[in-house]
């Protein structure tokens, strides 16, 4: 009589020794099916080379046509540039826009350049000088990586050229500085004043020195004149009372009384010396007015000069004004053309390829499509082919088979993750910069999140081609809101706040911050927490959908 | 020394099934309707009827696997709606179909199914190779069964519903699909495990094989039992009528027609040279009647014959 261990009437919710015959069967299963196990474990190498070695790669050697209207020298020297481009091999040089065109759609050139008639006026006369081109819109992504590359071109090309404007104003300011130097030495010349102070002030004191002399001569005559007058007015008196006394100091008087001397003889040679003082006396008196004349002409030649002075000292100050402010334009020009503004990435994070913030993406995807369709793919065929009624005859709770499945996959997925993982570090150099033991918490609730949602889709249908189905329509969409194939950034906002609700978006980011940035588990804990709650809603929600029946 | 397949009836009373007002709906659709039925311990029931009459619908609600809607059910003792898991280590299931694992070999789909029932592995090792042995095929024990045929799939399906030694063998249509000889083999192992005490119920298109295994039989249509009882029993729901077989050297339909007032012939059919009357008078003395009547008429007789009904005939008659 055959005795059956423990006691049938009652299954214990978590079985663990069930759950492990579950995972033993499972391995066993997958195991015989050599192709599907090459398969499961290959899909993830695959994925890897295609996106490593197709991603970050820079489009070279486009094939392009030119047309040249222009005929000048600058749209020749367009095209050198172009041929001597790495972007674009240019392989016709046509004559027309239509020949080109034609060249396009013959699938010859994926771009047709066109240098339209005018660009070098254009260009020389400072207006929008525009190159044209036409790109083979047949293929979007050739079309769009032509654009930017021609983009990139056109982009250094007026780089270039104006860099060549800035190199001539240059030479221009430089010629005005020295015109300016120039002029601002002729004016200090100008300026220099001290000549014409030292004249004026040596007039000045000629004119006091004159005026004085000619005082005192004056003075001096006078007093020799009153003296011999008063001799004369004495012998005068004496002879003849006709003389008029006179207080002596009038020419008229002394003219009188030089008269009245001419008719005395013997008085004659002190009036004959009176006369004489009082012709010097006159002389003098013509001196002094004729210094003073000089001395007014010299002040107002003085003043004239002062005006003429402060009117080319402010000449000087407007000149080297404009000469600072030329040096300045200079100093900012030189600048301009030797520092190039020049971008340079910072790697705090350590030197990347593109390639590794592809991994974590990929990571992310490649175990939400792994997770998401082997598991419950499994659970609908067992479902078809019944042999989950096998299961269900067997006193094993809900969770027990649920738990004991999802295991098996989240040690499946896990192993895919590590084989990811280590092609990626192995094929492309892929750098892990935080532990690999922070990422297995991530990696074991965001694979059982996923594990959870093929549970879910598995109880909603009920044959394997009935959830491929419905799983396509839930992978699908998710892969490409994910990221991996376009930045999030560049959708729509309607999609992007699809992605954000997205767990994969969360665990390519925590995948991210751990493998890139280096983070701690403590850094990606918000990540963390909202897969933890997908997983928490997936896993109840399998629990309570799966039900044992059967119909 | 006889190998022993199954767990001792321990249940009290003497039936391993009862079903009372037993019904299953579907939204609106009632698959099973208002079943009584009872099975006593140590026979083979066979359930018979039309696809979509209800059996599988009936197997799988006293084998937990859906719920009753209304009434109740008690399988080895047990009450259905409260003790599933009870229920679930003291019966057997062989399903319609293979529901084993094809990669896995038969002592690996064994050793898992017996895990499940919380069986030791020693357990496990020594059920596994009586079984395989009784099924016969202890010698593809470690091939994995992916390849085997339909015969010998079911044969490990046998073994796999049986591995817990349960009181109860559910067996769902377990020949179809398979070819005579393995249907053959089957049988008889059904019959051998029965002979062992084990309370079999079991589920055919087959009249002949139910006619032939099971001790009683329980005809479903439309969601309803129609008939129930041995298969001598529902034979005789048509002991009113019988159908004699004849061939004549030369078509007369007058004079069978003749022939048919004399033995009061509800109907005859015309089938290529076969003549078939169906009367309700007594078998004894209708094939001389007749025989004397076209000796008479001077018609040279190749065969009469009076056919009794057959268990498809029941069938077909509580079906329609």
């Amino acid at each position: 009589m055959a005795k059956i261990k423990g006691d049938h009437e009652k299954e214990r919710v978590l079985d663990f020794s069930k759950m492990i015959s579950i995972v033993w069967k499972n391995w066993l299963v997958m195991s015989r099916d050599k192709f599907r196990l090459a398969m499961l474990l290959l899909f993830p190498i695959l994925m890897i080379a295609i996106f490593g070695y197709t991603s970050g790669v820079t489009p070279k050697y486009i094939p392009a046509a030119i047309v040249d209207y222009d005929h000048s020298n600058m749209s020749r020297m367009i095209m050198n540039k172009l041929y001597a481009n790495q972007l674009f091999i240019i392989k016709y040089q046509v004559s027309s826009q239509d020949e080109g065109k034609k060249l396009i759609d013959e699938g010859q050139v994926k771009a047709l350049f066109i240098l339209p008639n005018g660009l070098q006026d254009a260009i020389i006369s400072g207006q929008n000088p525009k190159i044209y081109a036409i790109f083979d819109q047949s293929d979007p992504t050739v079309a769009q990586i032509t654009q930017a590359s021609t983009q990139v071109f056109v982009q250094q090309l007026s780089q270039g050229m104006a860099q060549q404007r800035i190199v001539s104003a240059e030479s221009s300011v430089a010629s005005a500085q020295r015109d300016l130097s120039a002029a601002k030495q002729t004016m200090t010349i100008v300026m220099d004043s001290q000549a014409v102070e030292s004249t004026m002030s040596a007039a000045n004191s000629n004119y006091r020195d004159a005026i004085y002399t000619s005082s005192q001569l004056t003075s001096g005559l006078s007093s020799t004149t009153q003296t011999l007058r008063n001799s004369v007015a004495y012998i005068l008196d004496s002879d003849q009372n006709q003389i008029v006394a006179t207080s002596g100091n009038s020419f008229a008087d002394a003219n009188a009384a030089m008269y009245a001397l001419s008719s005395i003889d013997s008085k004659s040679p002190t009036i004959a010396q009176i006369a004489a003082y009082q012709g010097i006396i006159g002389g003098v008196s013509k001196i002094t007015s004729d210094t003073n004349k000089l001395y007014a002409s010299t002040t107002a030649v003085a003043a004239a000069s002062a005006a003429k002075d402060a009117a080319v000292s402010a000449a000087y100050s407007r000149v080297s004004s404009a000469d600072k402010k030329l040096s300045e334009t200079m100093s900012q020009l030189s600048a301009t053309s030797s520092s190039q503004l020049s971008f340079s990435a910072l790697q705090p994070y350590g030197v990347h390829t593109g390639i590794d913030f592809i991994i974590p993406s990929m990571l992310a995807m490649t175990i939400f499509q792994g997770a998401s369709s082997g598991l419950g793919r499994e659970i609908a065929g067992e479902k078809k082919e019944g042999s989950l009624t096998r299961v269900f005859m067997t006193p094993t709770s809900n969770t027990t088979i649920i738990v004991g499945t999802q295991l098996f996959y989240i040690l499946l997925e896990i192993v895919r993750a590590v084989i990811l993982l280590f092609v990626a570090m192995v094929l492309f150099g892929v750098t892990m910069k935080g532990s690999f033991l922070d990422m297995i918490p991530v990696l074991v609730v965001y694979v059982m999140g996923a594990v959870g949602i093929g549970m879910v889709l598995s109880v909603l249908t009920s044959s394997q081609e009935q959830y491929m189905a419905l799983s396509m329509l839930i992978t699908l969409p998710t892969m490409f809101l994910s990221g991996v194939f376009l930045p999030i950034q560049t959708m729509p906002p309607a999609l992007q706040s699809v992605a954000k609700i997205l767990p994969i978006t969360y665990a390519a980011d925590a995948f991210r911050g751990i493998m890139i940035k280096g983070f701690g588990i403590a850094a990606v804990m918000p990540d963390l927490i909202w897969l933890m709650a997908f997983c928490l809603i997936t896993m109840s929600l399998s629990v309570i959908l799966f039900k044992r029946e059967l119909v | 020394m006889p190998v022993s397949v199954c767990g001792m009836a321990n249940g009290n009373g003497e039936y391993a099934i009862e079903c009372s007002g037993v019904t299953r709906r579907f939204g609106s659709f009632t698959a099973v309707s208002k079943l009584d039925l009872k099975v006593k311990k140590g026979e083979i029931f066979g359930f018979l009827g039309p696809n979509g009459a209800g059996k599988t619908t009936t197997i799988k609600m006293l084998t937990t696997l859906l719920t009753i809607t209304e009434g109740s059910a008690k399988v080895a003792g047990l009450e259905v709606s409260t003790h599933g898991a009870g229920i679930r280590s003291k019966i057997g299931v062989v399903p319609q179909q293979f529901a084993l694992f094809d990669e896995l070999t038969p002592l690996e789909n064994l050793r898992y199914i017996g895990e499940l029932y919380g069986m030791t592995k020693t357990e496990i090792k020594r059920r596994s190779d009586e079984l395989l042995k009784i099924v016969g095929i202890y010698d593809k024990r470690d091939i994995p069964s992916g390849g085997f045929s339909g015969g010998m799939k079911q044969k490990l399906s046998v073994a796999a519903g049986l591995l817990h030694s349960p009181e109860i063998l559910f067996m769902d249509e377990p020949t179809t699909g398979l070819d005579p000889q393995s249907r053959l083999t089957l049988r008889d192992l059904t019959k051998q495990l029965n002979d062992q005490g084990i309370t079999i119920v079991y589920t055919t298109h087959d009249m002949e094989e139910a006619d032939k295994l099971c001790d009683r039989i329980a005809i479903m249509n439309l969601s309803k039992l129609v008939a129930l009882g041995t298969p001598h029993e529902l034979r005789a729901i048509l002991k009113e009528g019988r159908t004699i077989e004849i061939q004549l050297e030369r078509k007369d339909k007058k004079l069978v027609e003749e022939a048919g007032k004399l033995i009061r012939a509800t109907s005859i059919e015309y089938m290529g040279g076969t003549i078939l009357m169906h009367t309700n008078e007594p078998t004894a003395g209708l094939v001389s009647m007749l025989s004397h009547f076209f000796e008479r008429k001077k018609m040279g007789v190749n065969e009469i014959m009076v056919k009794e009904p057959s268990l498809e005939d029941v069938f077909v008659y509580v079906t329609k």
